[in-house]
């Protein structure tokens, strides 16, 4: 059996992802799918990242969340994961794609868990403060990031897809229309024409923020 | 950001930095999770997944669901009645509240598609499920989707697959899990 890589092997130190990374994380996923034992060995091993990443990105919106809620989230987390794991195109790397899942999944449960606590009749409004104040915390870099996330999941995929792979995944025009097997030129036109739709969501995003 | 169909460079620059500022956070929040030592959770998860993916089916949150398999058994058996009785139609929606209203895609209106699923709730809600039938009141998705705003666009792998009528239900879920309001509309693709 090959070694699986580890947990911390879940993005390149330099930020770039390899297209074939993508296309390697595709086949292992299919692979997966079709129950192969070496494969689900490797997929289980990767998802060791699944906890440390959700940890880390509860301490950047200000912790939130019990250990015992970020057990529970996790759980969730891999459930949804493998409901969608047939839909995983290879499109970001494995864990590029659980941890976007995961981190939305998260501010999700924190809105719902500040919903909860607020609504509350009696005895619990210290701890409607303390879950208020503690993701109040949260940086604007995490609240950007995950408005950006949003924005992206509501256009549509196939225009979204070139947004993502070259600002958050950093590719190349070049090294996009290799992944997604077309020229720089036609992923130029469609990268383009997604900008504009990006720049609506986002729009809109913002001024759902404003007006709160 | 004024003209709303054309980026001049300036916008697109705008763009292309709030995204980038969201790349960079991505890959601070995984540098921070490589650098993290093994969470305590960690081993139990691995092996509720690996269990799940050998048995094919079983999912590795199943454990908390204990309390509510009664329930669910429940329902199951209501679903099959429901589907036995009235084989050509969605299950009934769940009729309470009344702060609903299912916005698009319908049966009329220009630009008839399934792109975009967008509804309006007055009340405060956990998220939505939204499940879409074809004519003969059969589930065009294996199970619900989640959402959690007023809005959903499918992938277009869905759209393309389903027929030109459909039926779409929306059920309103509450912060505590629960059902509190249902509604379903026809609609159909130019």
């Amino acid at each position: 059996m090959p070694s699986p890589p580890s947990a911390a092997a879940s993005q390149p130190e330099s930020g770039r992802i390899s297209v074939e990374q993508h296309r390697a994380d595709r086949e292992l996923v299919q692979r997966v799918v079709r129950r192969e034992r070496n494969a689900v060995d490797v997929f289980c091993e990767r998802m060791r990242f699944l906890p440390r990443f959700l940890a880390a990105s509860n301490e950047r919106v200000g912790r939130p969340l019990s250990s015992h809620d970020l057990t529970d989230l996790a759980q969730d987390v891999t459930t949804l994961v493998l409901q969608k794991l047939e839909t995983f195109e290879g499109r970001a790397t494995l864990e590029t794609w659980v941890g976007r899942i995961g981190y939305l999944e998260m501010m999700n449960l924190v809105r719902r868990l500040r919903g909860r606590a607020r609504r509350s009749l009696t005895g619990l409004e210290e701890a409607a403060e303390t879950v208020e104040d503690r993701s109040g915390e949260a940086s604007d870099e995490a609240g950007h990031y995950e408005k950006v996330l949003r924005c992206l999941e509501k256009i549509d995929a196939e225009l979204a897809v070139f947004a993502r792979l070259k600002h958050l995944d950093g590719l190349t025009f070049e090294e996009i229309g290799i992944s997604c097997g077309m020229s720089p030129n036609t992923v130029k036109t469609r990268y383009y024409r997604g900008m504009k739709r990006v720049r609506r969501e986002l729009e809109e995003a913002l001024r759902k923020d404003d007006s709160r | 950001m004024s003209d709303p169909e054309e980026l001049n460079r300036s916008e697109l620059e705008e763009i292309e930095a709030a995204l980038q500022r969201a790349g960079a956070f991505e890959q601070e929040l995984h540098a921070e999770a490589r650098d993290r030592g093994p969470e305590p959770d960690e081993e139990e998860l691995q092996a509720a997944l690996r269990r799940s993916l050998e048995k094919g089916g079983a999912e590795p949150g199943r454990r908390r669901l204990g309390p509510w398999i009664g329930l669910l058994a429940a329902a199951a058996v209501l679903c099959f009645a429901l589907v036995h009785y009235f084989p050509s139609s969605p299950p009934a929606p769940v009729p309470l509240g009344s702060g609903l209203e299912l916005l698009t895609p319908g049966d009329e209106g220009e630009g008839r598609d399934y792109s975009l699923f967008t509804w309006t709730f007055d009340d405060e809600y956990g998220y939505f499920e939204l499940q879409v039938f074809d004519g003969d009141g059969e589930p065009l998705m294996k199970d619900p989707v989640k959402v959690y705003e007023e809005s959903w666009t499918p992938a277009q792998e869905l759209q393309d697959s389903w027929p030109e009528n459909i039926v779409w239900q929306l059920t309103v879920v509450d912060l505590s899990g629960d059902p509190v309001d249902s509604d379903r509309k026809s609609a159909s693709r130019d």
